[in-house]
């Protein structure tokens, strides 16, 4: 009997009710950024499950960078430890579903640690946002395990680092500011080669935020009915 | 004429003392003004204590003695706890006082092949109970009532002979006040037999109508009305500690013992509980009171044993703990499972599981979920929400034009401190004045050396404050 379910298997005769989801059988499977240009060098994307590490300051755009992969997820979004309070006001009008974002504030390191491996074990997230200093690489590993078995994304989210050890990460990005977006290192990534520094152009997506020289906004000339609209809002 | 079932509880306090089974210590309870005992355990009976000896007669005889003060309030609590866990196998149950319970026989017994087989189940009930009773079998309430409290304990339903044994019980056995007992004994009725010797009418002249009242209802010849016991949907359990505990680690065993009592209460009626409250009874101190929830309904205990182990981490004792208490009011239905058949699980725990963990060890404050508020004022467009509560809100692009907000907003203004390059506004907002938080203020975005996308402002007296940042 096991050998006939076995044979026709192998014949591809058998419809598995669990082939819609074939999670545990996937080697790295990606998914996209949102962004074309970042999809081509990164060879699809980001991994869709395991730990990305983000080097990068404060408030060059780190977020924005993840944010059209974040409006795509339909499970939970975790973000723990963020720098500042996370504006809802703000990813409502990037058109992100506010009612996925489960913001946690842990009162030491550790504690944070022991929220992103829950988060990721229990396959509620879909994505962990994680805002750390300095990590091990046990723990890396530890974070990791968790995303499999949760089939989650963590994203560290690091600035000011001043250990030099590679970690055990699917993908590393270094970010740096620029005039354009963002100047995108990849100083890491799993089965790949290493890529020369690629400049992401932002400029579609938020036009206020990317320095373009602009012609000053006195000299904006608006028609009557748009004036009237305007005003009527 | 309908059968009854006693069951006397003599020592209800003594039974419900969390006891470790190899080393039992004399224990007593002590009661009155004069603090006699009336309860002892076996191994102070054999150290030479006695029901109704002083307190001080009892120190004497043994040196190593655990003395509790009574507790009606705890027996009545204790006896209905038991009256709860009988109601499962009978119907109409009376509380009688504070000791014992009456349960009605004859209606139960079409549902049970015979008397034997009632009492068989009922035994193994009171066995998980732990503890000490007497029992008898009546035509009437109170002379079940009458050869229970004389431990008759026999499983008899001969009417004859449950009569004889009745007329044998001595005059000071029934409870009748002390005046018309004494008038009783004058006159030379010693038993009961004797007393039921003579004519109800003859007894009415002789005596009052309430000796008369009392015959009629003990031999089943009057009405005797009886309220039954209606259980309630709560669940609310104390454990008394016999030694005072100082290290929360080692409640964890009495704990699970509530904990699974919880579970077979929760499991026989089908139902879930969302929040269970542990009260921590401290010496000298007001009692601690920890409410642990779980955002999915629950009855496994070793599923609420672990939530309480987190919360227990953070909590301290003021003082050591000399009992423990568990009581749930709320229970909710299980739920329908709605996820895909085919879709491969991942993951261990849902959603609302994985906030009942986080919110057990990092506390309720420290999980939040976010959602937009219609408010102009950066600081109040944003709230905070319980978690997985708030409404998928989607932006319909046919109605709002977007308006670019920072992605972090800093919890405090902050004084601008560092030079900046403006590059882009202002955006004015001058709102608020309704409600005492009037703010009027032009925003900028901004850009420091380092190159960062700040959210500066302007006020009216053209001091300049740092808001958020464009992440």
């Amino acid at each position: 009997m096991a050998n006939l379910i076995d044979f026709l298997q192998h014949q591809n005769l058998v419809w598995q009710g669990t082939e819609n989801a074939p999670a545990s059988r996937q080697v790295y499977e990606t998914v996209s950024t949102g962004f074309d240009d970042l999809d081509k060098l990164l060879h699809g994307g980001l991994p869709s499950q395991g730990v990305v590490d983000i080097q990068s300051q404060i408030g060059i755009g780190e977020l924005r960078l993840l944010l059209p992969y974040l409006r795509k997820q339909t499970r939970m979004c975790a973000v723990i430890h963020p720098p500042a309070l996370i504006n809802a006001h703000a990813l409502f009008h990037q058109g992100v579903d506010t009612g996925q974002f489960l913001v946690i504030r842990p009162n030491s390191p550790q504690e944070a640690l022991w929220a992103a491996e829950q988060c990721l074990k229990s396959g509620a997230c879909s994505s962990v946002l994680l805002w750390h200093g300095d990590l091990e690489v046990h723990q890396v590993k530890r974070l990791q395990l968790a995303a499999q078995t949760g089939q989650g994304l963590i994203c560290l989210m690091r600035s000011c680092i001043t250990q030099l050890a590679s970690l055990p990460v699917s993908l590393s990005l270094k970010l740096l500011p620029h005039a354009l977006g963002l100047k995108v290192q990849v100083t890491k990534r799993r089965g790949g080669w290493a890529k020369p520094d690629f400049v992401l152009d932002m400029s579609s997506n938020w036009p206020e935020l990317t320095a373009q020289l602009k012609p000053s906004r006195g000299a904006d000339i608006v028609t009557f009915e748009r004036a009237l609209q305007q005003a009527n809002r | 004429m309908a059968l009854w079932l006693y069951l006397h509880f003599p020592q209800l306090q003594l039974d419900s003392l969390y006891h470790y089974k190899d080393q039992q210590q004399p224990t007593i309870i002590v009661a009155g003004r004069g603090h006699c005992v009336v309860q002892l355990n076996s191994v102070a009976h054999e150290a030479g204590i006695r029901q109704g000896m002083g307190l001080g007669a009892a120190a004497a005889t043994c040196s190593s003695l655990c003395v509790h003060e009574y507790d009606e309030e705890q027996t009545r609590r204790r006896l209905t706890e038991l009256a709860q866990w009988l109601y499962l196998n009978t119907a109409e149950i009376h509380l009688s006082g504070t000791t014992g319970l009456l349960l009605k026989v004859s209606g139960m017994l079409t549902m049970y092949r015979n008397i034997t087989e009632y009492w068989h189940t009922l035994q193994a009930r009171l066995q998980a109970q732990n503890v000490r009773y007497h029992f008898s079998l009546g035509y009437s309430p109170l002379a079940a009532q009458l050869l229970a409290e004389a431990k008759f304990d026999t499983l008899c339903e001969d009417s004859k002979q449950l009569e004889h044994r009745l007329g044998h019980l001595p005059v000071s056995a029934l409870a009748l006040p002390e005046k018309q007992h004494q008038g009783l004994m004058r006159v030379g009725i010693q038993s009961a037999q004797a007393l039921f010797e003579i004519p109800m009418l003859e007894l009415g002249k002789r005596f009052n109508t309430e000796l008369v009242h009392y015959v009629g209802r003990l031999r089943g010849k009057l009405h005797h009305p009886v309220s039954f016991y209606q259980p309630p949907e709560v669940f609310e359990r104390q454990l008394t500690l016999l030694y005072e505990l100082e290290n929360l680690d080692w409640i964890a065993k009495p704990l699970f013992k509530l904990l699974i009592q919880l579970e077979q209460f929760l499991k026989l009626r089908n139902k879930l509980t969302k929040s269970i409250q542990f009260t921590l009874l401290q010496r000298d101190c007001e009692p601690l009171k920890i409410e642990i929830g779980s955002a999915e309904g629950e009855y496994r205990a070793d599923k609420w044993q672990g939530l309480c182990q987190l919360v227990l981490e953070r909590t301290q004792l003021v003082a050591p703990l000399q009992g423990v208490a568990l009581s749930v009011t709320d229970f909710c239905e299980p739920d329908e499972l709605s996820s895909d058949l085919f879709s491969e699980r991942c993951g261990t725990m849902t959603a609302a599981g994985l906030l009942a963990v986080l919110q057990a060890k990092l506390g309720e404050d420290a999980v939040q979920g976010i959602k937009p508020s219609a408010d102009a004022r950066p600081e109040f467009a944003t709230t905070h929400c319980a978690p997985l509560t708030s409404q998928t809100q989607i932006l319909s692009e046919v109605e709002f034009e977007p308006i670019l907000r920072p992605n972090l907003l800093l919890p405090q203004i902050l004084p601008l401190q560092q030079p900046v390059t403006l590059v882009q506004g202002p955006e004015r907002i001058c709102t608020g004045w309704w409600d005492g938080h009037e703010v009027e203020r032009d925003y900028f975005i901004a850009q420091d050396e380092s190159k960062r996308w700040l959210w500066v402002f302007r006020d009216r007296q053209q001091r300049w404050y740092l808001h958020g940042v464009f992440s």
